[in-house]
């Protein structure tokens, strides 16, 4: 699904020295993994996901997605491939605050060619899918830090994505909440959703099927489990 | 009028050259035995100083009475159903009446801007609290008080409106140049005008004051911060925050709204004066230049010598290279002079029609149509023929025909001015009717006017005009030479062409317009600059929420769309209550709009589609900035 070849990253340092984020990463990722990307803070594991959620274009080599060449797509093009196939959940959930529940799950599917009634259906079944129906009219800061990242996943999967890409998912949550959502991707990983997220914890990488690590920016051990 | 005179009565408590470039000499008035018997001329004006105490109601009240006493005593000249009387009016009413609908207008129209640059004033500085209520927590944080805030804050909002204040007056005493230039020959006592003390320091303190006012307003409300909530979201829509923004908004709708009154106001204006200026005037003022003429009684007694001298000079500029036609007139139309005449209608008993024909009277010579290309629409122009000896002639023009002699031909009809002694009696017949001209002005329509041939009807100041081929102004030396050949004495008056005398009369309507029309330019300016400025504190307010509906799948045009289409939400709103506001007060234009309605649908159209425009411009820039943003900067670990 995700072929990356001598992909690098780099920031400019001024005086014309940079700054490598993510060195010579080349990186093969089949449909259906679910796959942990670890390392220690700094190491780029954020840079990495949102390049490969085609938030990031500033990168050099190759990525293909679905045997589409990303490197050469336009940014209209990329976000309607990423609008089609990519579901993301952030390090810091990112829910609008002025927009409710219900209207924040319901970007997403602004986005795309979704009627307005097939949209509230959609809306209303996620709801009832993460039994959050009852919080739909409250905003974000009248949430617990789980229920925001709840909404968060929901969100990232409202549009019915291939492929989900979750940054530390569980990092400020209680175990028992973050189990939640383990469970959560474990059940959408049977169903054939690819999950590709970043994590600290062992435990949930056990949730997975593959590991990544990564350090200073490498690939240190891209092996499977 | 030399420096040193004055006029002898002191007007509202001023003294002064008040009349200067009106008149050079003031003679005083007198009659003969004949002109006291004559009741038919309605040319003089009375002015008068009410005796302290006396109202110019009980002056009325007094004058009505002698009015009425007249009426019985002769008959002939002021029947009842006439409605004969007089009329008091206050001279300052009078001096300056005409410009009063205009000039409260404009002085509306100052006060929609002075609005909407306070509203301008208070968006950015709300903006500026905004972007700084960190600033002021932490500050708070470190122990100011809120006194010591108040006035960093005031001191702050104090030096831009001095600042502006001083620039405005600077402006100011540039621009009254400039308005003096334009309008001396429109406003009356415009040159009266200056920047005295008084205005300079009223116009001051209110700049200075609504400064401060619109100043301090966001300023209270940046000082009081709710500390923790600023201090750790760092200004991400927080509910003070939230508050902020209606308020900007409802600034931002406010300035649309009275922007577009003023623009709707401008443009019926602007409008009705292009439709005057397609009016045809009756007469082609292109190519005339005029001259006025006044003999001197004891040189020129009354009757034959005034003709002849006329008929000398008609002769030998009429000669002169360069000259189509000459003739002369009593009254030029568009000059604002003007005079009637009663009359009689052979065959109508005024007492049983009840219509007592009281009409514009003016002396002509027989080119005179000619050289203003006025149409003969019936019979024939005057001739050399008719003179004193001959059988009276009279022309009429259309409205005049129309009037007396609907459906008739009025040609060959008589008419008489009456006299004393019913034997002497002249009829004057109708021998030709002309095109109709605009006399008051082209936006009044046209009156009946009646023509009576020079010799028959002889005045002592009459106004020469001149047709030549070309620009009529190369004409105006030789013509001077030839009239002095004639009398060295004889002095050539307020030379001007034809093309002058019509401007002129259009002159007052002109100001209105470029004033009117300059102050709406800086409404909508200043409504430009509001939109942009509150559509870019949006956007960067929102970088946020923008990268993350980026992330989210949104595209550029949906990021553009949802930018523009809050610029376009604010203007709706603005311009549905800004042409409520206008339909509610274009009403007070009526005065000053000539066949436009003060509901007229087009300018109405016109104008909201051009504030849309420019707001929507206003919005594009900072809404396209939106959409170039990265949404990684937005997305990355700090935000
Ligand atoms: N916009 C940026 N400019 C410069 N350096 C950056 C930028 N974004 C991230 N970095 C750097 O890239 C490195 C990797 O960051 P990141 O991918 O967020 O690491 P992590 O593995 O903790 O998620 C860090 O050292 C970070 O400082
Ligand atoms: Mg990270």
């Amino acid at each position: 699904m995700i072929k990356l070849r001598n992909l690098e990253r780099s920031y400019p340092l001024g005086h014309g020295k940079f700054f490598y984020v993510l060195r010579d990463i080349t990186l093969d990722l089949a449909e259906g993994e679910f796959v942990s990307v670890m390392g220690p803070s700094g190491a780029g594991k954020s840079t990495l996901l949102h390049i490969l959620g085609m938030h990031d274009h500033g990168w050099t080599g190759e990525y293909f997605f679905n045997e589409t060449a990303v490197h050469h797509l336009k940014a209209k093009e990329r976000a309607t491939l990423r609008n089609e196939n990519i579901g993301f959940v952030f390090q810091q959930y990112h829910l609008l605050d002025d927009l409710t529940v219900y209207e924040n799950l319901e970007i997403p599917l602004s986005y795309r060619k979704i009627g307005r009634s097939e949209r509230a259906a959609i809306v209303g079944d996620t709801l009832d899918r993460f039994q959050i129906v009852g919080k739909k009219d409250l905003y974000p800061r009248q949430l617990s830090g789980g229920q925001q990242q709840l909404v968060a996943v929901a969100r990232a999967i409202i549009a019915d994505p291939k492929l989900i890409l979750a940054d530390e998912p569980t990092g400020n949550l209680h175990s028992s909440q973050g189990e939640e959502i383990m469970q959560l991707f474990q059940k959408l990983n049977a169903e054939g959703t690819t999950i590709i997220q970043v994590t600290h914890s062992e435990k949930n990488a056990g949730y997975g099927n593959r590991i990544v690590q990564l350090r200073d920016g490498w690939v240190v051990e891209p092996d499977r489990k | 009028m030399p420096a040193s005179f004055e006029f002898p009565i002191p007007l509202f408590g001023l003294q002064g050259n008040q009349f200067a470039g009106r008149a050079d000499i003031w003679k005083p008035v007198s009659f003969t035995e004949d002109e006291l018997k004559q009741r038919g001329g309605r040319s003089y004006g009375v002015i008068g100083r009410l005796r302290s105490g006396v109202s110019s109601k009980q002056a009325q009240a007094e004058l009505n009475t002698i009015t009425a006493n007249w009426i019985p005593r002769f008959k002939e000249n002021y029947a009842v159903e006439t409605g004969f009387g007089a009329r008091v009016y206050g001279l300052q009413d009078q001096v300056v009446g005409g410009m009063r609908p205009a000039l409260l207008i404009l002085l509306g129209a100052v006060a929609l801007v002075l609005l909407i640059a306070c509203a301008n004033l208070t968006t950015m500085l709300l903006a500026r609290g905004g972007s700084r209520e960190r600033e002021m927590a932490i500050r708070v944080a470190l122990g100011a008080g809120p006194m010591r805030l108040l006035r960093f804050l005031l001191i702050e909002s104090v030096l831009l409106s001095v600042i502006g204040g001083v620039a405005g007056i600077v402006a100011a005493i540039w621009g009254l140049d400039v308005l003096t230039a334009v309008g001396a020959k429109t406003v009356p006592r415009l040159r009266e005008v200056n920047l005295d003390a008084t205005v300079l320091f009223l116009t001051f303190v209110i700049s200075v004051a609504t400064g401060i006012l619109f100043g301090i307003a966001p300023a209270v409300a940046s000082a009081k911060p709710e500390l923790t909530e600023a201090l750790k979201e760092g200004g991400r829509g927080t509910s003070s925050g939230a508050r902020r923004n209606q308020l900007r908004n409802s600034l931002v709708v406010s300035e649309i709204a009275l922007a577009l009154v003023l623009l709707i106001g401008a443009g019926l204006l602007m409008k009705s004066f292009v439709h005057l200026q397609k009016v045809n005037p009756g007469f082609n003022p292109k190519n005339v230049v005029t001259a006025e003429l006044s003999l001197p009684l004891l040189k020129y007694p009354r009757g034959k010598p005034v003709i002849d001298f006329y008929a000398e000079v008609l002769r030998r500029v009429s000669a002169l290279p360069g000259v189509q036609t000459a003739a002369f007139t009593n009254v030029l139309p568009l000059s604002g002079s003007n005079t009637d005449n009663s009359f009689h209608i052979e065959g109508r008993n005024e007492m049983q029609t009840k219509v007592f024909p009281d009409e514009e009277i003016r002396s002509i010579t027989p080119d005179y149509f000619r050289v203003l290309q006025t149409p003969l629409l019936r019979g024939r122009f005057f001739t050399e023929a008719d003179n004193a000896d001959a059988p009276g002639v009279v022309i009429i023009n259309q409205a005049m025909a129309k009037k007396y002699w609907p459906g008739e031909d009025a040609v060959r009809k008589r008419i008489n001015f009456g006299d004393s002694d019913p034997q002497k009696i002249k009829w004057f017949m109708v021998v030709g009717v002309v095109g109709d001209i605009h006399h008051q002005g082209l936006d009044v329509d046209p009156k009946p006017e009646f023509y009576l041939p020079h010799p028959q009807r002889a005045y002592r100041g009459m106004i020469l005009a001149v047709r030549s081929g070309q620009d009529s102004r190369a004409l105006i030396s030789t013509l001077r030479k030839e009239i002095q050949s004639i009398d060295p004495d004889q002095p050539l008056a307020n030379v001007r062409t034809l093309e002058t005398v019509a401007g002129e009369s259009i002159a007052p309507r002109r100001m209105s317009v470029a004033l009117l029309g300059v102050f709406a330019s800086i409404a909508l300016l200043l409504a430009g600059v509001g939109i942009y400025g509150v559509i870019s504190y949006l956007v960067v307010q929102r970088t946020h929420e923008i990268g993350v509906r980026m992330a989210l799948g949104a595209q550029r045009q949906d990021v553009l769309r949802m930018v523009v289409g809050h610029a376009l939400k604010l203007v709706g709103i603005g311009a549905v209550i800004g042409l409520v506001l206008a339909l509610l007060s274009t009403r007070a234009l009526a005065a000053l709009l000539y066949s436009v309605s003060a509901f007229d649908l087009t300018t109405f159209l016109f104008v909201t589609i051009t504030l849309a425009g420019v707001a929507l411009l206003a919005s594009y820039v900072p809404a396209l900035r939106a959409t170039r943003a990265d949404p990684m900067i937005a997305l990355s670990h700090n935000a």
